[in-house]
């Protein structure tokens, strides 16, 4: 990361960072928030912004695997990092076993919530293949769904870690 | 959206704190920034310089060190919630930590920010009053070690000197026959109240032979109750059950509790004595756990 | 007895339509549309309650680099610039005073959000502060001060006329409701016992994730918007009468709706930013902030007054409410909530003697306006806590009295109404086996029941639909119910599946778009499985008529002999596909069937409301409650619902609606209020605002569905989405009553409330127990 000055006032620092599995570089301000970043620079809407202040979890993205919250997040900071938004969780056109189960369980209504909680389900499940319903409260509670009353979502989560390669036989 | 400013790299403490010296109260310091940047979003704090301290080597470290643990100012909630070292010396700082906010912000915020920040509706302050716990401070003058007792003024508001840096929080490990617990209550986001004890017991686990007692959210900042600790200490557990309620009125008074969103200050009063009493008995069947 | 009909794609668990959409990020809100040459509209808000505008000066914002428009209110000549949803009470921006903190006075369009941002904080607004009223005491007071002192307060929608009765002029008071039968006053004299309760409901606010944003363009004088609207019709409407346009120049286009909840019916933010692109001729987009979404439209707090007189055996036979609805600065759907919340005040009972009196009340808050359950939430959290309250008082079981005292399915709730359309007794009867009902609670424990009913479906309500079938046999459903998140596009396609004997994945429905999508009433009112439902059946028949009399002509063959199965015609001589049919019939793959199909409420002098509502929806609830008397925290470890469904159409889709609809009531039973001081509102954010997490899913929750095929709507179907969420908060209270033996008249129940009602109850003297206002003949 190199730090630049233009010749006025403003700052700018050259960033190279792995979004959803590709190399990307960007130029960016240093305020500049890493949601509006992605949604304004890189044209990745599904990271939605909502409450605005890390209560609600709907801008959710993960940063070297863990959430964050894009819309209290200085973009500079992934430089070197490894970005994963909702674009990026469908491999090779195939769908991540938490979608299909966030499909098949009702896990979502209006959606907009739903990628922030597809992450966030992601990462628990990298780290805890099989949590239980109090594991997933925990690492969930910071996502907000006003839709579907969260029972579906735990459900979902439960289906999709019974899917996952690495669950237990 | 935020205002311009000028990012800053310091390589080192004394090159932070220079910076910091020379740009005075439009630098800011950036540790984690779940507490900055929402406070620059909303226009609350001026910020034209964003001292970046993340980059300095080592204000991350966790270690135990001769009967001392010294957590770098630049842990993350996330990484002492998971931290081994601390679940086995520590256990109420892991339970505490487990609790702050979100998983999203634990992973991003860091102690020694939440701690700089003096949100009087904070978690870490009050439990780390009853762990005696010290912080160090680095300047361009120099080190210093401040006890945590003298280190929250006000909302908002430390000791830290226009230069100064918190870099370490070194805590005891606590003597076995010993126990901390940290009780919040709150139904919004942020804690209405937090009530923190530490025991030690003698070695028949009867008598209470040290006392810390500690108040927070429900105030201006996080307090030690000298008062309450006075009434427990070298007493036995069954006279200690006879005076929490004593030491509950204490401990209520010395929150200063304010009538806010989070509840009205009776009502805070009233829960500080409240969690008082189920800390006693928490701590006092962790101690004798110990000794069985 | 008809045989059961056999369903194929009606009632099966069908995955979203928009399920791949939604889970993969690609789903489009409006929030998401970026438009060339589109420009950026911020708002300035009032930070005053109540106040005259003595001057705006723009100037120095005007100045700002990448300003391009400050609108203020020298700017609106040229425009009807006063609207509203019934009454026109609102201006685009402020004219001569603002009226609560965070009524718009300005707008800025600039090139980028920042510029916008810049600007509004260099518009000069010099204030001359007036006194305010913040709540319904305060502005019913005599001599308070008027949020109005004029309003053009009359209005018609759907089959009702609103209007300030004379006697109410130069009060605050801008809307009256009144209903009455029997003798109330000779039946209270006659009663055993008479009782009377007042309870209030809070200020709440929706919080959809998604807060409001539009984007308006016109093109020389077409107006074209894209909005998060569940109302794009209205909104048509609206914008076509303060532009003067007719409504074929305005065009209103809704991308996916991050959620609804009622808050983004009638008219919002749209006007600023139409007004902005007027000026501009470029498109505007206007994306509030959660906290600005705090300061657009709220639920009505509420203050129900209820006064029961029961016979010696138990019977309801008399009932007087009294129902204050505060509506805030302006009216919005005040009116109407009004009138609907003093409708259903009577709750699910027989009671041969009643009266209601419900006024609209102006204040200087934010304006409340439609809100999941529409008035019904308020008064059921009023009727069906003074049910237990009753029953407690007499000593009966609260389950027996409400079994002895419901109206039964066939009477009438009112006269001229629909009949009471399901056995209220089986549901209740279903909840109460279900919590173990006449097990006794442990310590600090209770439960609590609850049933509640209310006119659904909107009233008078209007749907149009289009299918059209293409040469390959596929359908396009063109329906101008928004999907706001409640599956309505899966189970309307189930719907056209079903009728033409498709496959789901051969159906899809067509973006919503008023230049092209039949009209229909707003998603609203619980109403999309019956009213809309019935209007794509019968376009699903339309086209299914068209095709079978092309197959006829094509197989040569009599229509009555062949039926639709499998994307197929079944025919004396075996299947043959729709495409082979519709390019037999056109003779080229140039071929399309289109079906329309449209219901209409029928409008009848008898009805209180001017029509018949559509079907009764039915929501029955039970709630165990642990209540810790230390702290006064209150935690739900068991609710069970039940709701009438008539026929589940889609059953994840269902018994999301009940469940989301529980913790929405969850939400308003325990935590959720915006709290007022001095005019401001201290928390419009999630940080202060407490909406229920994952933490507060009760351990044990469950929704079953009664299927009766009762309803009207497609093979028996009712609708559902406000059933669910209409016992929830009752059941609760009532429930907490009993694990405490203390009611509490005032929601929400948050721990501090709940150990302030406690600590006050131990220290009244035996005898001051009993709530005041209530008398037993000796």
């Amino acid at each position: 990361m190199a730090l630049q000055t233009e010749a006025g006032e403003r700052q700018f620092v050259e960033i190279e960072f792995t979004l959803n599995g590709r190399t990307q570089r960007a130029t960016v301000e240093p305020r500049e928030l890493l949601l509006d970043v992605l949604r304004n620079r890189f044209r990745l809407k599904g990271t939605k912004r909502s409450c605005d202040m890390q209560v609600c979890g709907a801008c959710t993205v993960l940063v070297d695997g863990q959430p964050v919250s894009s819309c209290t997040y200085l973009a500079f900071e992934v430089n070197g990092r490894n970005v994963l938004t909702i674009e990026g969780m469908a491999r090779n056109g195939k769908l991540h076993p938490l979608q299909e189960a966030f499909i098949e369980h009702g896990g979502f209504q209006c959606g907009f919530c739903t990628p922030g909680m597809i992450l966030a389900a992601k990462a628990l499940l990298d780290a805890n293949p099989d949590p239980s319903d109090e594991e997933i409260v925990h690492f969930m509670e910071g996502n907000i769904c006003r839709c579907t009353g969260y029972k579906p979502i735990l459900e979902s989560i439960h289906a999709a870690a019974k899917k996952l390669p690495t669950a237990k036989a | 959206m935020i205002r311009p400013f000028r990012l800053e790299e310091p390589k080192t403490v004394r090159e932070a704190a220079g910076l910091l010296r020379r740009h005075g109260d439009g630098a800011r310091v950036y540790a984690g920034g779940t507490e900055l940047l929402l406070a620059m979003k909303e226009r609350l704090v001026r910020c034209d310089r964003l001292i970046n301290i993340k980059k300095i080597s080592a204000l991350d470290r966790l270690e135990l060190e001769d009967g001392t643990l010294r957590i770098g100012a630049l842990a993350t909630h996330r990484r002492l919630e998971e931290s081994r070292v601390l679940a086995q010396c520590l256990p109420a700082f892991v339970a505490m930590e487990r609790a702050v906010a979100n998983v999203r912000v634990r992973g991003v915020g860091t102690l020694g920010g939440n701690l700089c920040f003096a949100e009087p509706h904070s978690d870490p302050g009050t439990l780390l009053l009853v762990l005696a716990a010290t912080l160090v401070a680095e300047g361009q003058d120099g080190r210093r070690e401040i006890p945590v007792e003298n280190f929250f003024l006000g909302p908002f508001e430390t000791a830290l000197g226009g230069d100064e840096i918190l870099t370490e929080i070194k805590i005891p490990v606590p003597p076995p026959g010993s126990s901390a617990a940290y009780i919040k209550f709150g139904y919004l986001e942020r804690p209405s109240v937090g009530v923190a004890l530490f025991l030690a017991l003698d070695d028949a686990a009867e008598g209470i032979t040290s006392a810390r007692v500690a108040v927070g959210s429900a105030g201006p900042q996080p307090k030690r109750v000298f008062e309450a600790e006075a009434l427990l200490q070298g007493v036995g557990v069954t006279e200690a059950g006879r005076r929490i309620d004593q030491a509950g009125e204490a401990a209520a008074r010395a929150a200063e509790a304010v009538s806010d969103i989070h509840g009205a200050a009776d009502y805070k009063e009233h829960l500080i004595r409240v969690l008082l009493k189920r800390a006693l008995a928490r701590v006092i069947e962790d101690c004798q756990k110990q000794t069985r | 007895m008809k045989a059961k009909r056999a369903f194929t794609v009606a009632g099966a668990a069908a995955p979203r339509l928009e399920g791949l959409e939604k889970v993969t990020g690609e789903a489009i809100y409006t929030g998401d549309l970026d438009l060339p040459g589109m420009c950026f509209a911020k708002v300035l808000r009032s930070p005053l309650p109540h106040a005259r505008i003595v001057n705006i000066d723009a100037r120095r914002a005007e100045r700002v680099p990448g300003c391009l428009l400050v609108l203020t209110r020298n700017e609106l000549a040229g425009i009807q610039y006063v609207f509203g949803a019934i009454y026109k009470d609102q201006t685009v921006v402020a004219v001569d005073k603002v009226r609560y903190v965070g009524d718009p006075v300005a707008a800025v369009a600039a090139e980028d959000e920042e510029a916008a941002e810049e600007a509004l904080g260099l518009i000069d607004v010099e204030y001359e502060e007036l006194p305010a009223v913040t709540d319904i005491e305060q502005a019913i007071a005599p001599g308070a001060p008027l949020v109005h002192e004029t309003v053009a307060a009359t209005g018609e929608l759907r089959a009702s006329s609103y209007d300030i009765p004379q006697k109410f002029k130069g009060t605050n008071i801008c809307y009256h409701f009144g209903y009455s039968r029997g003798n109330v006053e000779a039946a209270f004299e006659k009663s055993a016992h008479v009782f009377e309760d007042t309870f209030y409901f809070q200020k709440v606010q929706h919080c959809s994730l998604e807060p409001h944003v539009n984007i308006a363009h016109f093109a020389g004088d077409k107006l074209t918007v894209w909005s998060a609207s569940q109302d794009p019709f209205t909104l048509r409407e609206n914008l076509a009468g303060i532009f003067g346009l007719p409504l074929s120049r305005v065009r209103v286009i809704v991308p996916y709706v991050g959620g609804g909840y009622g808050g983004k019916l009638y008219v919002k933010a749209e006007p600023i930013s139409a007004a902005l692109s007027w000026k501009l001729q470029r498109p505007v987009k206007l994306a509030l902030s959660m906290g600005e979404s705090f300061k657009t439209v709220t639920r009505h707090p509420a203050r129900v007054r209820i006064k029961s007189g029961v016979a010696r055996d138990g019977r309801l036979i008399a009932r007087d409410c009294e129902i204050y609805m505060d509506t805030g600065a302006y009216a919005d759907a005040g009116p109407r909530v009004t009138q609907k919340a003093g409708y259903r005040a009577l709750g699910p009972y027989r009671i041969p003697h009643a009266r209601v009196n419900a006024y609209c009340v102006y204040t200087n808050t934010v304006p409340a306006g439609a809100f999941r359950g529409f008035g019904g939430v308020q008064v059921a959290w009023a009727y069906e806590s003074h049910t237990d309250a009753i029953a407690q008082r007499l000593g009966i079981d609260p389950l027996d009295f409400r079994l002895k005292n419901f109206l039964k399915k066939g009477e009438l709730y009112t006269a001229g109404d629909t009949p009471i359309d399901c056995d209220l007794k089986e549901g209740l009867l279903k909840v109460a086996k279900a919590l173990d009902w006449k097990a006794p609670a442990k310590p600090n424990r209770g439960k609590g029941l609850s049933c509640c009913i209310k006119d659904a479906g909107g009233t008078y309500k209007v749907a149009g639909a289009t299918v059209k079938m293409s040469a390959d046999g596929s359908a396009v459903l063109l329906t101008g119910t928004v999907e706001i998140g409640q599956g309505a596009l899966t189970a309307l396609s189930q719907v056209v599946a079903e009728e033409l004997g498709l496959s789901l994945n051969r159906v899809s429905v067509a973006q919503l778009d008023t230049d092209v999508t039949p009209y229909d009433i707003s998603t609203s009112a619980s109403s999309s499985m019956t009213v809309m439902g019935l209007a794509v059946q019968r376009a699903a028949q339309d086209v299914k008529r068209q095709l079978l009399r092309a197959a006829a002509n094509v197989l040569k063959t009599s229509p009555k002999k062949l039926t639709l199965g499998g994307g197929k015609v079944r025919g004396p001589r075996g299947a043959v596909p729709y495409a082979s049919i519709l390019t037999g019939y056109f003779g080229s793959r140039a071929a399309e069937i289109i079906g329309h199909g449209l219901y209409q409420d029928r409008k009848s002098k008898k009805a209180v409301l001017g029509s018949p509502t559509t079907f009764w929806e039915v929501g029955w609830g039970g709630a165990e409650v642990a209540v810790d008397p230390e702290t006064g925290v209150v935690e739900v470890l068991k609710y069970f619902s039940v709701s009438d469904a008539g026929k589940v159409i889609n059953p994840t889709q269902c018994i999301g609606q009940d469940e989301g609809g529980i913790l929405f009531g969850l939400g308003h039973t325990l935590y959720e209020q915006m709290v007022y001081e001095d005019g401001q509102v201290l928390n419009p954010n999630l940080v202060d605002y407490r909406v229920p997490t994952f933490r507060h899913l009760p351990k044990d929750l469950e929704s079953v569905f009664l299927e009766n095929g009762n309803g009207p709507g497609p093979f028996g179907a009712k609708g559902l989405g406000e059933g669910g969420l209409l016992p929830v908060a009752a059941a609760i209270g009532n429930a907490v009553a009993r694990a405490t033996g203390v009611r509490i008249y005032q929601l929400p129940l948050t721990p501090g409330d709940v150990w302030r009602a406690l600590s006050e109850s131990k220290k009244a003297p035996a005898g001051q127990k009993s709530p005041a206002g209530w008398r037993s003949l000796p």
